[in-house]
């Protein structure tokens, strides 16, 4: 009897997240800086194979509820977080399994935090949606890039729970959410600060003009578009998140 | 905070895609721009209209403090029958709500951007003197709204539209309109005013390919359109959607352009356009048969219909008419007049072919 | 001069608290401090301590590194010319307080080499956060950097003043060897207001 009890109240279990190995390499950004022209190399990291789902996200907030959204602060998390929730502390039972959304980047930076683990940097998230299911970089394929501009909608070619995995075995990255990144606020540079005597040097220690090395990649173009456009505190019914560990 | 990185993300943006980005940041002074409002009198909410229709004129004499509130909308609509596309909408409609003003006006804009977008939105309207046209001043993230203020300065009539990178495409689905700006003594009384914007369309499918067709960044870049429409679908101004008229009325079409790329050599099939105010301006031509109305501009024409008949509106390049479906019809009834036109009036055989040769 | 770091036994007591990934202690803090934010930081002294330790006196806030040539040496001029700007009361009321967003290079002995060269007086705290910090703060303070291939950062450069429980009270985007004068009348005003 104090068994069913204990059952009944106690928070759903979690199984914990599966992270996938990623070998590293050199990878042409469609995001190019000032002084260099893009071309980077990813070092060895490890990424959750799915994003983290709203059943993860409540244990989490069970856990730490701080992170209640009755309770979580206005600094980091505006009003619409975990709006889709059936109460401040449980999902919707039907979406448990699906991508955790309404989340904000602080929600999402302490919950990785709380997993030993990190957001993704925007170069190792980029590196990994390159692929599709049979290849690394599938970026030169002019199909495959007009069907990614359903990213963010629920005609996605992620969108479904059956989507295959990429040829990372990544899960569900072109999805019917956006997802954020650690260093989604460097998506930009002060590419105008022209005039006085150091003119753009100044205003982004050292300046950087951020521009396309692939005007055509509108799906990234409009990720890079969203993605600036957040505050850390924001939160959207189409952006969620997954979690990185760094190797080393 | 917010308000710096709005004014990055637009320069590094607007830059990264060759935009020419202006150089100063202009500092918003909201306080000023309060005071000076206050002066205006009770604020007047903007009446919008969906196209066709045209709201009625502001009828002022003195300047004024206008609201307008006009939210951003992502919804599949037909683009033609049997053919669904993702237009991205202002107010929910292709083209967008149309606005109205009077020279001088102080506009409040708010701009709101619907919770189930999946991208945010901002807008350029080429009414406003300032920074990006308002662009900047407008990144709205969906379940957001932002507000920004402007002085209507100059009359005429302007296209305004959607700003957010990658632009081609939020104009390719759909974010244009129309906001006129009276000129202070208002436009001469007509009998009818309407609405009609051309828009150039990019799907993967060909023409009449049924079910929902993805946008084409290919065809949008190398400038071949699957559709050329009047008001965003086929079939728009046709039917029992055609505009109407009787004779003897005078008709007033504010006509835009959205395009993302093809200009309009904009024609009336059996009218002739009696005033043109060309690109949308002060000053008219008179007795034009064809105006060219730029990507990204306007024309605003008036003319007194004089017989009944259906006038086709067309592009007169002119296989996009037929072919790509911009063909709208104004429809006039009323006493027909065999003076000015009497139909056929006689139908025969030529004499058979002779000495005469050919 | 009223030593402000907390004794070394709290700080101690307070780093074994923070190193649990989560929130500080937020009952009483204002639902928009920045010291929500759970994390320990060293000094350019070797002392440890919490980024909410620095709750209880106004604050101007920056963030920097120390092999930056550009910004940086503006950061640390317009800090000391607001000091300058102050009377010496109010100069003693006033923390201030760099974090480095390069903490793999800027050990304390950086820190303080930095602290010895521009002269930096006991007010100033030149603090090392954990690796994992750094985004955290930066995004709490609106300051945006980059990692360079070359290990320079280009970052967005702001003086903050935060009122004595971690709120954002002003901001100014740093662009020279002065502050600018709203700033400092802003800072002015703060600390005449409290006692």
């Amino acid at each position: 009897m104090l068994g069913l009890v204990l059952l009944a109240t106690s928070p759903p279990a979690a199984p914990a997240a599966t992270y996938v190995e990623i070998a590293g390499g050199a990878f042409r950004s469609t995001i190019r800086y000032e002084g260099n022209d893009g071309n980077s190399a990813v070092a060895n990291f490890a990424l959750m194979q799915h994003a983290v789902s709203n059943r993860e996200f409540q244990a989490f907030v069970m856990q730490h509820p701080q992170w209640r959204r009755d309770r979580v602060p206005a600094l980091f998390a505006d009003s619409g977080y975990l709006s889709h929730w059936q109460a401040a502390d449980a999902p919707d039972p039907l979406d448990a399994d699906a991508p955790a959304i309404h989340v904000s980047w602080f929600a999402a930076d302490a919950y990785c935090k709380a997993q030993q683990a990190r957001l993704p940097d925007w170069a190792e998230w980029e590196y990994v949606a390159a692929a599709d299911p049979l290849r690394r970089d599938a970026r030169d394929d002019p199909t495959r890039r007009s069907r990614l501009f359903a990213d963010g909608t629920p005609h996605a070619v992620d969108a479904g729970r059956d989507a295959p995995g990429n040829a990372y075995g990544i899960h569900g990255l072109h999805g019917a959410s956006w997802e954020w990144v650690g260093d989604f606020s460097t998506l930009l540079g002060d590419s105008d600060k022209r005039g006085g005597d150091d003119g753009d040097r100044l205003q982004f220690c050292g300046a950087t003009g951020l521009s396309f090395n692939n005007r055509d990649d509108y799906a990234v173009l409009k990720r890079v578009a969203l993605l600036s456009a957040m505050q850390p505190r924001s939160t959207l019914g189409n952006l969620g998140f997954r979690c990185a560990r760094s190797r080393p | 905070m917010s308000r710096v990185s709005h004014h990055l993300l637009f320069y590094a943006l607007a830059g990264a895609l060759g935009i020419g980005a202006p150089v100063a940041i202009a500092a918003s002074s909201h306080d000023a721009a309060t005071d000076k409002a206050a002066a205006l009198g009770e604020p007047i909410k903007a009446v919008l209209t969906a196209p066709p229709l045209v709201p009625p004129p502001t009828n002022r004499t003195a300047p004024a403090k206008v609201v307008v509130e006009l939210e951003v909308v992502e919804k599949e609509m037909p683009i033609s029958t049997g053919v669904t596309y993702n237009f991205w909408t202002f107010g929910g409609t292709v083209p967008g709500s149309f606005i109205r003003v009077r020279q001088g006006d102080t506009v409040e804009f708010n701009l709101k951007n619907a919770h189930d977008s999946h991208m945010p939105h901002n807008i350029d309207l080429h009414a406003v003197t300032g920074t990006g046209g308002g662009a900047e001043a407008t990144f709205t993230l969906p379940g957001h709204q932002t507000k920004f203020t402007f002085k209507a300065m100059n009359p005429g009539l302007y296209v305004y539209h959607c700003a957010m990178p990658p632009v081609g495409m939020h104009i390719a689905n759909g974010m244009y309109g129309l906001i006129l700006v009276e000129p202070p003594q208002g436009l001469p009384k007509v009998d009818k005013e309407y609405y009609v914007m051309q828009g150039d369309f990019y799907t993967e499918g060909k023409y009449g390919e049924p079910g929902l067709q993805p946008f084409s960044l290919e065809k949008a870049i190398d400038e071949h359109p699957t559709y050329v429409l009047f008001n965003g679908a086929e079939g728009s101004l046709t039917g029992d959607k055609a505009l109407s008229a009787h004779a003897g009325e005078t008709v007033r079409l504010f006509v835009g352009n959205g395009g993302p790329n093809l200009v309009s050599s904009f024609h009336v099939i059996g009218e002739i356009f009696d005033k043109v105010y060309t690109e949308g301006g002060s000053k008219y031509q008179e007795n034009v048969q064809t105006t060219l109305v730029p990507a990204g501009g306007s024309a605003m024409i008036e003319f007194k219909t004089d017989v009944p008949g259906n006038y086709i509106l067309v592009d007169h390049s002119i296989f996009r008419t037929f072919h790509k479906g911009t063909l709208g019809i104004l429809k006039v009834d009323g006493e027909k007049d065999a003076s000015v036109y009497t139909g056929q009036q006689s139908s025969m055989e030529l004499p058979p072919a002779g000495k005469s040769g050919h | 001069m009223r030593p402000f770091l907390a004794a070394p036994v709290t700080s101690v007591v307070m780093g074994l608290l923070f190193s649990l990934p989560s929130l500080a202690i937020a009952d009483e803090l204002p639902g928009d401090s920045v010291y929500q934010v759970a994390a320990s930081l060293t000094a350019q002294d070797g002392r440890s301590l919490t980024w909410q330790d620095l709750r209880g006196r106004p604050v101007v806030v920056s963030m920097f590194y120390s092999n930056c040539h550009l910004m940086c040496p503006l950061i640390i001029a317009s800090g000391k010319e607001l000091q300058q700007q102050l009377s010496t009361g109010d100069r003693d009321a006033l923390e201030l307080a760099v974090l480095s967003i390069d903490p793999v290079r800027d050990t304390p002995a950086a820190l303080q080499e930095v602290a010895d060269a521009h002269r930096l007086d006991p007010h100033w705290h030149l603090l090392r956060p954990r690796d994992s910090d750094v985004r955290t703060l930066a995004a709490v303070l609106d300051i945006r950097y980059r990692a360079q291939p070359d290990g320079t950062f280009n970052h967005t450069s702001a003086l903050i003043l935060l009122d004595r429980d971690g709120r954002v009270l002003a901001r100014s985007e740093v662009t020279g060897l002065k502050p600018d004068p709203g700033f400092v009348a802003q800072v002015k005003r703060y600390l005449a207001a409290s006692p």
